[in-house]
């Protein structure tokens, strides 16, 4: 129930009141006691997560590495291999000529 | 006839090839009107004296001096400068290399306005193989605080070198730092060459290779930053941080003027870490109960839609500190949103801060205030993480695409070698709107964010319009959210608004001065274009992958 729709008739306080201990239970410690457990959930996921997120961050950076590594490697076959093709098409046509 | 440049080099024990190689760089030049001028800073190796005769006798520029004994690299930097007869002066190691086009492109980029000119830079390793290229941003000079990111390649006007005093006593070690901070503090005007023009090599003697080997060198760097600070009127102290030759200024905030918190929200909930919260009642509570600053306004601009009891909680948590304004369009508009809540500031600073927020660093609100102290820095953005610890956000780069620096990477990294630009407070082309500080009077004189651009791409436009006018936009480590970005909203990408970016800004976008030309595009992780990365310096550089096997093994 919203604030606002409280008014100050002992009822309604009364309604009020043991609908919030419907919500707690009949002991209030046992609130507490789940309010604890709900924060070390909280903090054992928030540091999983963290543990996770580290990891990820790392294969973050590793994938640089690995893209470097790519497109330097592309970049270099195209160069020898474009160096290959036009060294053979020289020999070829160098023998064609001989042979002619 | 004086000739154009003097390269400036002292001399002491290098390695006989090494010593050779480098005075072959400079002979080697394409650019013929230079003078060589060598300082033998007390040698005792018996060949240096006749490799440097030889080179004398076998060049009339080249030119050497003797000192009786060894004074150290500061007093040897003097004489070199006092006999320097050059318009020019340019720095070079005595065991470091110039690319034969080194002085023609530096000249080329030196306009009349041009007091100081810098390039890009790599390592020379011992196997002779280049490694590691420093792609530098144009000037930047909050970075420069942070680190002496230009190091080599540098050439002053010699008329400026003497008037800032040459090389000061007691700073052996940063001394280059020192010198280059006085330099760009009275220069007209900074240049940028973007090209390898030096390869600085990589000896075990050398900061470049052990670090350990020179924390004294930091220490003399923190002198120097703190004296700079001095000189331009900085009140901070400086720290060395845990990266090498990264520093921290810490501006002291001693007044505290009124920030306007502006949140814009619609009340939503969702699970972080397992939890339900509240996103803008959790927002505004960490900045309640753990920012050290404290003279904040909260102008919560929510939609009509927002449930009354998030109101409520808001009003008990702010009391009379909080500015509740209703947004009641039918559809979404972050600009129109924002513009709304800036009209309503009563600040003169405006933080803009998404509702999905959590505060980490306690400083963060005076770390932005501190650097919105500089009269033209109009805008400071924060580092944001994911709740998994990644960086959300390091800053923008427009590098042929609209980016966020190094998203995804481990929050404590500090970015791509061997800049790290996660590790250092710097100037940048754009900021994110999701936790930023702003002048409120640069809001209101560039017009505030886009209305035409309700979800994306609004920050970029309020970012390039600042740049327009001038102002820096600075980014810090040393302020941090968490930001749980989109758990509010889902993300839509819509082609009309990045058009709508692309036509007002399509140069702006497209070169980035943060950046470099030589970085691939559509990148933000620093990728060098194909085959200019050269190898890592393989005997110091941090890996990621050994980081990843030690951090596994370590369980």
């Amino acid at each position: 129930m919203a604030e606002s729709e409280i008014d100050d008739d002992p009822a309604a306080l009364r309604a009020e009141i043991d609908r919030l201990r419907e919500l707690v239970g009949p002991s209030e410690q046992s609130y507490a006691d789940l309010r604890h457990e709900l924060l070390a959930a909280r903090d054992a996921a928030r540091g999983a997560e963290a543990t996770a997120g580290s990891l990820r961050g790392q294969m973050a950076e590793l994938h640089v590495a690995l893209d470097r590594a790519l497109q330097d490697q592309e970049h270099f076959q195209k160069t020898v291999f474009s160096a290959i093709r036009f060294g053979r098409r020289r020999v070829g046509r160098a023998v064609r000529s001989r042979l002619l | 006839m004086a000739p154009r440049i003097s390269v400036l080099t002292t001399v002491f024990d290098p390695e006989r090839e090494h010593l050779e190689a480098c005075l072959r760089s400079v002979v080697d030049q394409d650019f013929t009107d230079w003078e060589h001028v060598l300082v033998d800073d007390g040698s005792t190796k018996p060949w240096v004296a006749d490799v440097l005769a030889a080179a004398a006798a076998a060049d009339p520029r080249v030119r050497v001096i003797d000192r009786a004994e060894n004074g150290g690299i500061v007093a040897a930097a003097n004489d070199a400068l006092d006999a320097a007869s050059g318009e020019w002066v340019a720095l070079l190691d005595h065991d470091d290399e110039l690319e034969p086009t080194a002085l023609a492109a530096m000249l080329d980029a030196a306009g009349d306005d041009t007091d100081v000119v810098y390039s890009d830079h790599d390592l020379l390793r011992a196997d002779g193989r280049y490694a590691s290229p420093s792609y530098k941003p144009d000037f930047s000079p909050e970075r420069l605080r942070s680190q002496n990111y230009i190091t080599h390649f540098l050439m002053a006007r010699r008329s400026l070198v003497d008037e800032v005093g040459g090389f000061r006593p007691g700073f052996d070690g940063a001394q280059d730092h020192d010198l280059v901070l006085r330099l760009t503090e009275q220069a007209r005007g900074v240049a940028h060459v973007p090209q390898v023009l030096y390869h600085w090599r990589q000896s075990p003697a050398s900061v470049t290779s052990d670090s350990a080997n020179k924390r004294w060198a930091f220490e003399a760097g923190v002198r120097a930053v703190a004296d700079h600070c001095r000189r331009v009127g900085i009140d901070a102290t400086v720290e060395h941080t845990e990266h090498d030759g990264c520093y921290r200024v810490i501006r002291h905030v001693t007044e505290q003027p009124l920030v306007s918190v502006v949140i814009p929200t619609r009340g939503s909930s969702g699970r972080v870490w397992g939890v339900s919260r509240v996103f803008v009642v959790d927002a505004v509570r960490s900045l309640l109960e753990h920012s050290t600053y404290t003279n904040l306004e909260f102008v919560i601009v929510h939609d009509t839609v927002t449930p009354e009891p998030v109101m409520q909680a808001l009003d008990r948590l702010l009391g009379d500190r909080l500015v509740a304004v209703e947004y009641d369009r039918p559809t979404f508009n972050f600009s129109e949103k924002m513009n709304i809540g800036a009209l309503h500031a009563s600040g003169d600073l405006l933080l803009l801060l998404n509702d999905d927020t959590e505060l980490i660093e306690p400083d963060s609100i005076g770390e932005l205030v501190g650097l919105l102290a500089d009269d033209d820095v109009a805008m400071a953005g924060a580092k944001l993480l994911f709740d998994d610890g990644t960086l959300q956000h390091g800053g923008h780069v427009y590098h042929h695409d609209l980016m966020h620096i190094c998203d995804g990477w481990s929050g404590d990294s500090p970015g791509p070698w061997p800049l790290r630009p996660l590790a250092v407070a710097r100037e940048c082309s754009g900021v994110t709107a999701a936790a930023s500080l702003i002048r409120r009077s640069v809001f209101d004189e560039v017009g505030g964010f886009p209305e035409a651009l309700p979800l994306n791409y609004n920050d970029v436009d309020l970012c390039l319009k600042i740049r327009d006018r001038g102002y820096r936009i600075v980014w810090t480590p040393w302020a941090s959210w968490y930001h749980f970005e989109s758990r509010t909203r889902h993300s839509v990408l819509r082609p009309e608004e990045y058009q709508f970016i692309n036509q007002r800004w399509h140069t702006e976008i497209n070169n980035d001065p943060y950046y470099n030309l030589n970085l691939a595009p559509n990148r933000n992780d620093w990728l060098e274009r194909p085959l200019r990365s050269g190898a890592p310096p393989i005997e110091t550089r941090p890996n990621a992958a050994r980081r990843l096997v030690d951090r596994l093994r370590s369980r």
